[in-house]
């Protein structure tokens, strides 16, 4: 038998697109079952694969239960199997996963969304920071035209539930809250090797989604108008702009 | 033909802090190639960190150098951060982990064929000419084996390295765990392996699951392979020493403690010298 044919049908039956009696024949036939044989690698690629969705989705196992979480995982490697060589790219289509799961639960797919955030902003590309320095250096008739705009590891999540109320409660091992349907806006970023992320106030999220609209940043004297209904839109934009440079989350 | 590093350990997210030091205990560190496959961020950053106090080696799980999918993705993408950590030495394994771009994260065994034999060699060639140096070939353990291999494993992986010059990262666990679980001679594999070729070893731990042992990274190393380690570390003694450990992960320390086992099996260097 050639090797192309030997791979595809011990594959297949790995991945249950066969059943492992098709693949059992390959194998030599010794003092051990040659099913119990082809189960070991079975079990091995659900097991790894699902232990780094463990650690990738905690929260949204904590959520659903090992007993509903286990089963997810199966479905959603038959229906995304991996095909990059790092396994921390094995969960990237859990939230679209579950946005074609039915019965759809936005809830769930909010979590999702929000813890593979946070494992994108781990891993995403360095970049130098602003500082409160080089902004303070700045001629004051520079500062309207001071551009901010996002590091890469900072994102902006636009969820429809309170997902990040519901992860902080878990995480403090309080009894999350039952997932009310609610327009929020999270930012997600990287301090050194911290991975963290906050519900944002209604301006400052207006002020942070016209930066990030723009691949080269947007002007801050734009980025201000944000603040407009504020009783002092001034000290609001300072008070947010030093927020934003203590967080490290704007591009140099 | 490859650098003596000493006794090393695998680098895992809970010791980076530790790693990073330059008296941290430890000669070396092998890294996982594949988690630092990302943009950019903390896996780089660390391990560039390590690369400042310790010699590192680049260790693949997803080279699939027996499969069949084409390897220019991966290549794309191991050169480069080859080039930008320059590890003492680049290893994967004697496997095939892809098959029709569904990466299985898993080493799965080789037909031990003359046809794989001819393919590995030629996809071995083709990964050291992307790299422009040799890398090394581990053995897996193995649950299971092919009817219609035409070679033992061990006179396969011998002649890959031969044909395919190419460097040889052995295993003594997997020797330990796939004779366990086939019948094999732990020391005729062991004999089989060109010594020269043989740049490090690998020593784990292992559990039993019905008739097969398995490698799971989960616990010390037993006195059984550390005996098999004696032995390869006389038979190999150019050939640098490597802990894994993944699973119930101990503390930094309890691992240091554990590699110095290795240290005491190696044999007394010859300098020459005369009493």
């Amino acid at each position: 038998m050639k090797l192309a044919e030997q791979l595809a049908r011990f594959h297949a039956a790995m991945v249950g697109s066969a059943p492992i009696s098709d693949a059992a024949p390959l194998l030599r036939e010794d003092g051990v079952d040659r099913e119990t044989r082809l189960r070991v690698y079975v079990h091995a690629y659900l097991s790894r694969i699902g232990g780094v969705l463990e650690e990738h989705y905690p929260k949204l196992r904590a959520l659903l239960g090992d007993a509903a979480f286990r089963p997810l995982v199966r479905d959603y490697l038959r229906a995304h199997p991996p095909s990059d060589p790092s396994l921390r790219e094995a969960g990237a289509f859990m939230p679209r996963f579950l946005f074609h799961t039915t019965p759809r639960n936005y809830l769930h797919i909010d979590l999702a969304h929000l813890e593979r955030a946070r494992v994108e902003a781990f891993d995403g590309p360095d970049a130098d920071v602003l500082t409160k320095e080089t902004v303070a250096a700045l001629p004051p008739d520079e500062f309207p035209a001071l551009r901010l705009a996002l590091v890469p590891t900072a994102k902006l999540l636009l969820l429809s539930t309170d997902a990040a109320d519901v992860w902080d409660a878990i995480e403090d091992g309080r009894v999350p809250p039952d997932g009310i349907d609610v327009r929020r806006v999270v930012l997600v970023w990287r301090r050194a090797t911290t991975v963290l992320h906050r519900t944002l106030e209604a301006d400052e999220a207006s002020a942070l989604l016209q930066t990030s609209s723009y691949s080269h940043g947007y002007e801050f004297a734009g980025v201000c108008k944000a603040f407009a209904m504020e009783p002092d839109p001034a000290a609001r934009a300072i008070e947010l702009l030093l927020r934003w440079l203590d967080a490290g989350i704007l591009r140099a | 033909m490859f650098p003596q590093l000493g006794a090393g350990l695998g680098l895992r997210a809970p010791h980076f802090s530790r790693a990073i030091a330059a008296d941290c205990g430890v000669d070396w560190f092998e890294a996982i190639t594949e988690n630092a496959m990302v943009a950019g961020g903390n896996p780089r950053r660390v391990l560039r960190a390590v690369r400042e106090h310790h010699p590192l080696v680049l260790h693949g799980v997803s080279l699939s150098i027996a499969g069949l999918d084409p390897l220019d993705d991966y290549l794309a993408r191991l050169a480069p951060l080859v080039r930008e950590l320059e590890p003492a030495m680049v290893s994967d394994h004697l496997c095939w982990t892809s098959h029709g771009g569904h990466n299985t994260h898993d080493l799965l065994p080789v037909p031990y064929t003359q046809e794989a034999l001819a393919h590995v060699v030629t996809r071995v060639a083709r990964v050291q000419d992307a790299l422009g140096r040799r890398i090394l070939l581990e053995n897996p353990s193995t649950y299971a084996v092919f009817a219609d291999g035409e070679l033992a494993e061990h006179e396969f992986l011998a002649e890959v390295a031969r044909r395919a010059d190419c460097g040889i990262l052995l295993d003594v666990n997997n020797v330990y765990v796939s004779c366990a679980n086939h019948g094999w001679d732990a020391h005729t594999y062991l004999e089989a392996m060109p010594v020269e070729r043989v740049g490090y070893l690998h020593i784990a731990g292992h559990s039993s699951d019905g008739p097969l042992l398995i490698d799971t990274h989960d616990h010390a190393v037993c006195d059984e392979v550390w005996a098999l380690h004696a032995l390869a570390s006389q038979r190999f003694p150019h050939a640098s020493t490597l802990l894994e450990r993944d699973d119930n992960l101990p503390d930094f320390d309890e691992l240091v403690a554990e590699l110095a086992r290795a240290t005491g099996d190696r044999p007394a260097p010859n300098d020459g010298a005369r009493s």
